[in-house]
């Protein structure tokens, strides 16, 4: 660690290099007589974990959005956007441009799918990546196999660490020596942890509902530019964001990222909204476009519930063919939609548990008939809700 | 990688990894952590977060959040817990509450009180360890910036000792910074 004037920034130092060096029993142990006890920690740090990386995958969303509509002239909407996307890629095959199959399938799609499929990329499924570090580390915490920790090759990089100049305050670190030197150096030899991290391939579900037929673009899509503009809100990514970006995660217990921790093991199980009948299904026709979710006939006044526990993401009536809209915030980056409600019984940050009312029914918008419109997005690309949704 | 025989045949090869993680892959890589690394991170946290505004859960979970978000590279040969360490004190360094090193200047009242707030807590660490002089020669030493064989030589102790009271003073600075 570099030396400075701070002598309270030097005592973080030390004592870090002191904890990052302890055996792994000692620390288990140690945490035991901390205030929140082990398991206190262990659970805060996961719940901490949690919500960074939901508003790591908010972030990149955004940004990718916004590096989209950043090529297209401005102020633009989806619908332009669309002509303007679909545009390019025509005068691309007129012109003879070869494009690459896959680079064919995307430039052809709706800025709301390439998201998506970035989107996809940058977060590639990690369920079955496999590490090797926790297993040294639970070997470790043997106190015979720590006694020989320094002199154990196996526990040590296979191949030198690169310097690690991306990142100064890590280069800073010492890298893991070989063991010879551990074996050697002075009692600031720190520990060698290593851990192996393998990439995997995308899980068959995610290429499934990929490879479901992709829908075109309508004034519905505005859900997403809509859940993405109160997502946004809620990170507040600005330069001087530093306190505010931390700010929306204020209501710890009740938010999206704490759902996430609660039971991030499974997916989340959707319940019906309401009964009845439905009357336009996914992907039908619905004035000259694709239905974004499904129509249910319910007699005006009836109880709107919740599909799943979430947090309510945005109330209002901005879309006008959807009337009073409602979107609510769930794990694992699934957002449903209530669309021509006539009231609301929740407002936006509310945490809502999976059945709760959440609005009355109504004929707000375009309905011609009292209904209940209801989508589920995985992020901000509409999913088909009978994937989702018990036998009704 | 792709290699050319001396027939003329090209053969390929398995790619040569990325010399940093995807976010794919810091996110298993944290989510894999063992316990104690989950501990030692968040006493890391909270150790550097007594120097800036904000508390550890923010300090550790901006950290992480860099990572996942590709804003901060992680080498792929290094472990993860001094990789996050590193990233948790630089945040802490860029959000520390800077403390003048100037004389007091009456026309900066907000610099001295953050100067007599600092100086408080030295006194409170110090005082700490005023039933152990070994051990407060070694907080003082750590104080400005002693390691190793230095802060041994400093501290008089032969190794054993001189790690016992280490530990020590861990233990008391977590337990006052809990």
């Amino acid at each position: 660690m570099t030396r400075n004037s701070d002598p309270l920034f030097n005592l973080a130092d030390a004592l870090s290099e002191d904890i990052v060096a302890a055996p792994a029993d000692v620390l288990v142990h140690d945490a035991g007589s901390d205030p929140d006890g082990r398991a206190g920690l262990v659970g805060a740090f996961d719940r901490i974990a949690a919500r960074a990386a939901a508003q790591s995958r908010r972030q990149r969303i955004v940004e990718r959005l916004r590096t989209l509509l950043h090529g297209l002239p401005a102020p633009v909407g989806w619908t332009s956007a669309m002509a303007g996307v679909a545009g390019i890629f025509v005068l691309g095959i007129v012109t003879g441009m070869h494009f690459h199959q896959a680079d064919l399938q995307i430039a052809a799609a709706p800025p709301r799918v390439l998201a998506e499929r970035l989107t996809d990329k940058a977060d590639e499924p990690i369920a079955g990546a496999r590490t090797s570090y926790a297993e040294n580390r639970s070997a470790r915490a043997d106190p015979d196999t720590q006694s020989n920790r320094a002199a154990t090759p196996a526990a040590a990089p296979a191949a030198p660490p690169p310097a690690p100049t991306a990142a100064p305050p890590v280069a800073t670190l010492a890298p893991p020596p070989a063991p010879s030197v551990a074996a050697g150096a002075a009692d600031e030899a720190k520990p060698v942890r290593t851990f192996d991290v393998r990439p995997d391939t995308a899980p068959p579900a995610r290429a499934a509902r990929r490879a479901s037929p992709e829908l075109q673009p309508r004034a519905e899509d505005r859900v997403a530019a809509l859940a993405m503009a109160e997502e946004q809100k809620r990170l507040d990514p600005a330069p001087v964001s530093r306190a505010t970006a931390l700010a929306p995660e204020a209501p710890k217990v009740a938010s999206r990222p704490a759902l996430a921790a609660s039971r991030a093991d499974s997916p989340p199980a959707f319940h019906w909204p309401a009964r009845g009948r439905v009357v336009a299904g996914f992907g039908s026709d619905v004035g000259g476009a694709p239905n974004n979710g499904i129509d249910l006939a319910v007699p005006a006044g009836t109880d709107i519930r919740a599909a799943e526990e979430g947090v309510v993401l945005y109330t209002g009536n901005e879309i006008k063919s959807l009337g009073n809209l409602i979107l609510l915030s769930h794990r694992d980056d699934f957002i449903t939609a209530y669309g021509h409600a006539k009231s609301f019984q929740v407002k936006a940050g509310d945490t809502v548990r999976r059945g709760q009312v959440i609005a009355k029914s109504g004929q707000t918008g375009t309905a011609k008939a009292p209904q209940l419109h209801f989508e589920i997005r995985k992020d901000t690309t509409p999913v088909d809700p009978a994937q989702y949704l018990p036998p009704g | 990688m792709t290699t050319v025989s001396t027939i003329g045949i090209s053969t390929t090869g398995p790619e040569p990894a990325a010399a940093i993680l995807s976010p794919a892959e810091a996110g298993a890589a944290i989510r894999s952590l063992a316990d104690a690394d989950k501990v030692a991170l968040l006493k890391v946290a909270r150790l550097y977060a007594k120097k800036t505004p904000y508390d550890h859960e923010d300090l550790l979970q901006e950290a992480i959040c860099r990572v996942l978000s590709c804003k901060r590279a992680w080498p792929r040969d290094l472990a993860p817990l001094p990789f996050l360490w590193g990233v948790v004190r630089s945040i802490a360094w860029e959000w520390r509450k800077e403390t003048p090193d100037a004389p007091p200047d009456l026309g900066d009242p907000e610099g001295e009180e953050r100067r007599a707030i600092a100086s408080l807590d030295v006194a409170k660490i110090i005082a700490l360890f005023d039933d152990d002089p070994a051990a407060q020669i070694i907080v003082r030493g750590m104080m400005e910036g002693a390691r190793g064989q230095e802060l041994q030589d400093l501290s008089g102790l032969d190794k054993t000792d001189y790690e016992s009271k280490r530990t020590k003073i861990r233990r008391r600075v977590e337990k006052l910074w809990a």
